[in-house]
């Protein structure tokens, strides 16, 4: 029995003291019990403290290597480029940014718990909304911190000091909180006067940025032109050479901004909440390395009761042409990628047609843009691929928790080469599109002929040491911090035999192109090795790691 | 049923999700201490109604009042959902959501000793320093359950509340929901146990497509459909 006399009510006196002993309640328990979590696990700890010692070990490293008269700068003529793109890039990224805005809220909440008890109690709204703005805060300048020190530890050569990395980070992140400050403002105005033009305005300021980059890129290739170096993207220039004022503005943008965004979030909990249901998945699926498919979405939106269950039909394919065995693997992911993207053929057309915008203005500056500026460019692609790869999440937990995975007639071993096959061909196209512009632009074949296969050895060697290292580390979490050490470890050393193959062979051959094949080879035969290794330590225990991936 | 104004009253609720309308019109009474049951076919918008009244979806239209008085955007803290997906913090034992929830929603001295009460009674109190990642579903479900509870509000709404518990927790479910009809909370329970609700539910409320097809008291409902069960009763109407 629950005794009446007893029951607990509700207090109106404690008011906004009380309610914020009650969010750092929450926050603090949160942060007490993840760590005791983690040390709960000792044998866990393990990679993660090699990692550490190895990440504290490299900055003394750097800073010796950094100090160094003789440490190569980063060309001049990169960073003006990269300025001169600046502005535009800014405005293109809020053009689109706060075009979503105009459609969809923010979503604050941190997980669907987060949302259910906080929209439960009886805090007031924007002492809520103050305090996940205040979680953001925190959250960003964990990440911009970290950002400082993986850009000073990994890139020595591109700034001169901690203090010059520092300021871009902070001018970065002030510019980041102010675009992604106006979006409950933006959101609230197009809800409360859906006759306004506002999706228009956006696509204006995205259209101006486009025009901005178009003139900067003009300009990098002697094209007489007038520079359109547009605010705020301009200010965030300045604030990164270091300008105060600069710094102060976007300072005071970020804040007017979140101020807004608190003070006009009294009524807002259901589409916050809304917002939030899709982020969870988004924010799921990121984590785990992929995209998550226009079906995953509508089915955590379903779960959460925000939409009908509606039937989706496609017409089945006939299946006449299906290959046997492993190889229906390839089409099974022929099919989920036709399906599952985001926007449909639209979405593929902008890739398309993005990566093809790529390739011609990396030729174009190659052939009459500034020494350099083109190789800089691709390097910063490539280095982005690389990054992507060696840094993010693996996962086939759908493939080997789901019981059609195992009935297959083909061993675990083909499988998986089909599986890091298809991974490979997914990345593979584009790079290749951006390849073949750029070498069109340029009117230099050669680029295509070496670049094209050594993209392909690259990719497949990466997804395979993906594999592998999930096959050590399936955790989510593990493979970020310590499986991307040793990603990165495996990756140099998978480097070396290919070429020393292709220098030794090339050499007796005397021949570049036999050499680049030998070492394309061997590059393809370490993947194959790397994707045999990861069948061994999965084979028979896949639901195990399936298991291991979803903690 | 209570005449006048008292308790929760719902008049014209309707939410559309694009051209689909999802809750359309559907006008209700749960009164103080009344046990309403929701019932319905998959996809009728049970859900949806239930998270339009706990302030999570806004309604394109329609009124929501307890006791004559209007509920607004923040009437979160005068309804409190358990959801079919039990959703806890991972990384709070059971403990600390009891707190959290005490806390959050202002509870007056003496909310420990009913905390601890309701964990006892719902079988939880030897998790109670267990992290939420560590419970299995039944267990969350009977954390939320005891989270709703001491929250005090004065309408409590359930949605699917009997999957994933053990049948003494079905039972204790049952029990908590008699007590707390006894302190007059009004109480609605969306369900496909019809068994279940028969014998503990006071009224029911039959909806498809978003629109009700029957309101009132069980045994008037059975009345007019010649005596018969109420699965048959639901089947007619549902099925027709």
């Amino acid at each position: 029995m629950i005794p009446s006399p007893t029951l607990p009510t509700r207090g109106e006196g404690k008011a906004a003291g009380g309610d914020l002993k009650a969010l750092a309640y929450l926050d603090w328990r949160l942060l007490v019990n993840r760590v005791r979590a983690i040390a709960r696990d000792p044998k866990r700890l393990i990679p993660w403290l090699i990692f550490l010692a190895w990440f504290g070990l490299q900055v003394p490293l750097r800073l010796a290597i950094g100090s160094s008269r003789r440490t190569p700068r980063l060309p001049g003529v990169l960073l003006a480029g990269a300025a001169s793109l600046a502005p535009g890039v800014y405005l293109v990224i809020a053009g689109l940014v706060l075009r979503a805005a105009c459609r969809r809220a923010p979503a604050p909440f941190s997980s669907p718990a987060d949302a259910r008890f906080l929209i439960g109690s009886a805090i007031p709204p924007r002492l809520v909304m103050l305090w996940l703005q205040l979680r953001a805060l925190r959250g960003q300048a964990w990440r911009w911190s970290a950002a400082v020190v993986i850009y000073f530890v990994a890139l020595p050569t591109l700034t001169p000091n901690l203090g010059q990395a520092a300021t871009t980070m902070v001018a970065l992140a002030l510019a980041a909180s102010f675009l992604l400050g106006l979006r409950l403002p933006l959101f609230l105005v197009a809800r409360r006067n859906p006759r306004l033009p506002l999706v228009y305005l956006t696509d204006l300021v995205t259209l101006a940025g486009v025009v901005s980059l178009a003139a900067a890129v003009a300009r990098l290739l002697n094209y007489e032109v007038p520079r359109l170096d547009l605010p705020p993207g301009s200010v965030l220039v300045a604030a990164i050479g270091g300008d105060l004022g600069a710094l102060a503005l976007l300072f005071a943008l970020a804040l007017g901004a979140g101020a807004l965004s608190i003070a006009l979030s009294g009524d807002t909990y259901p589409e916050l909440w809304e917002t939030s249901v899709r982020s969870f998945t988004l924010r799921r699926w990121l984590r785990s390395g992929e995209m998550p498919s226009r079906g995953d979405l509508r089915r955590a939106r379903q779960d959460a009761g925000l939409q009908t269950r509606a039937r989706t039909t496609v017409a089945s394919d006939r299946g006449t042409h299906v290959p046997p065995g492993a190889w229906t693997q390839l089409w099974k992911e022929w099919l989920g990628l036709r399906r599952g993207l985001p926007g449909g053929d639209v979405t593929l057309l902008l890739i398309v047609g993005a990566c093809i915008a790529a390739g011609l203005v990396l030729g174009l500056l190659a052939r009459q843009g500034p020494r350099g500026l083109s190789v800089g460019l691709g390097g910063v692609l490539g280095s982005l691929l690389l990054t992507f790869n060696l840094v993010g999440s693996y996962r086939i937990g759908p493939d080997l928790r789901n019981p059609l995975w195992w009935l297959s007639a083909a061993d675990l071993q083909a499988r998986l080469l089909v599986v890091n096959l298809a991974g490979t061909l997914k990345q593979f196209l584009p790079v290749t599109l951006i390849i073949f512009f750029a070498a069109l632009a340029a009117a230099q074949p050669l680029v295509f002929v070496i670049g094209a296969p050594l993209a392909f050895a690259v990719v497949w060697d990466l997804r395979a040491i993906g594999l592998a290292t999930y096959s050590l580390f399936p955790n989510p979490a593990d493979i970020r911090g310590p499986g991307g050490v040793l990603r990165f470890m495996v990756f140099y050393a998978l480097a070396i035999p290919i070429f020393a193959s292709t220098l030794v062979v090339g050499g007796i051959t005397r021949s570049f192109v036999v050499g680049g094949v030998m070492g394309v080879t061997v590059a393809l035969a370490e993947g194959i090795l790397l994707v045999l290794f990861a069948a061994w330590r999965i084979g028979s225990n896949g639901l195990a790691f399936a298991r291991a991936e979803r903690q | 049923m209570v005449d006048g104004d008292q308790g929760l009253t719902v008049e014209g609720l309707t939410k559309r999700f694009g051209t689909v309308t999802a809750v359309d019109t559907l006008s209700f009474r749960v009164s103080r201490g009344q046990i309403l049951a929701l019932l319905g076919p998959n996809g009728a918008g049970k859900t949806t109604t239930l998270l339009c009244l706990a302030g999570l979806l806004r309604p394109d239209a329609g009124r929501i009042a307890w006791d004559g008085r209007v509920l607004g955007p923040t009437r979160g803290r005068d309804v409190a959902l358990i959801p079919e997906t039990p959703e806890v913090y991972d990384m709070l034992t059971v403990w600390e959501h009891l707190v959290f929830v005490a806390r959050s929603c202002r509870l007056r001295d003496g909310w420990e000793e009913e905390a601890a009460r309701l964990v006892d009674r719902l079988g939880i109190a030897d998790q109670r320093d267990t992290l939420g990642e560590a419970l299995s579903k039944g267990m969350r479900q009977k954390l939320l359950l005891a989270c709703g509870v001491l929250a005090a509000t004065p309408v409590l709404l359930l949605d699917e509340p009997m999957i994933g518990l053990d049948p003494r927790g079905q039972r204790e479910l049952r029990d908590l929901l008699v007590e707390l009809r006894r302190r007059e909370v009004a109480i609605m329970v969306s369900t496909h146990l019809l068994e279940y609700m028969e014998g503990l539910c006071d009224g029911l409320l039959i909806i498809k497509r978003g629109r009700a097809l029957a309101a009132g008291p069980i045994q008037d409902l059975r009345r007019e459909h010649g005596g018969r069960s109420l699965e048959d009763v639901f089947l007619e109407m549902t099925e027709s």
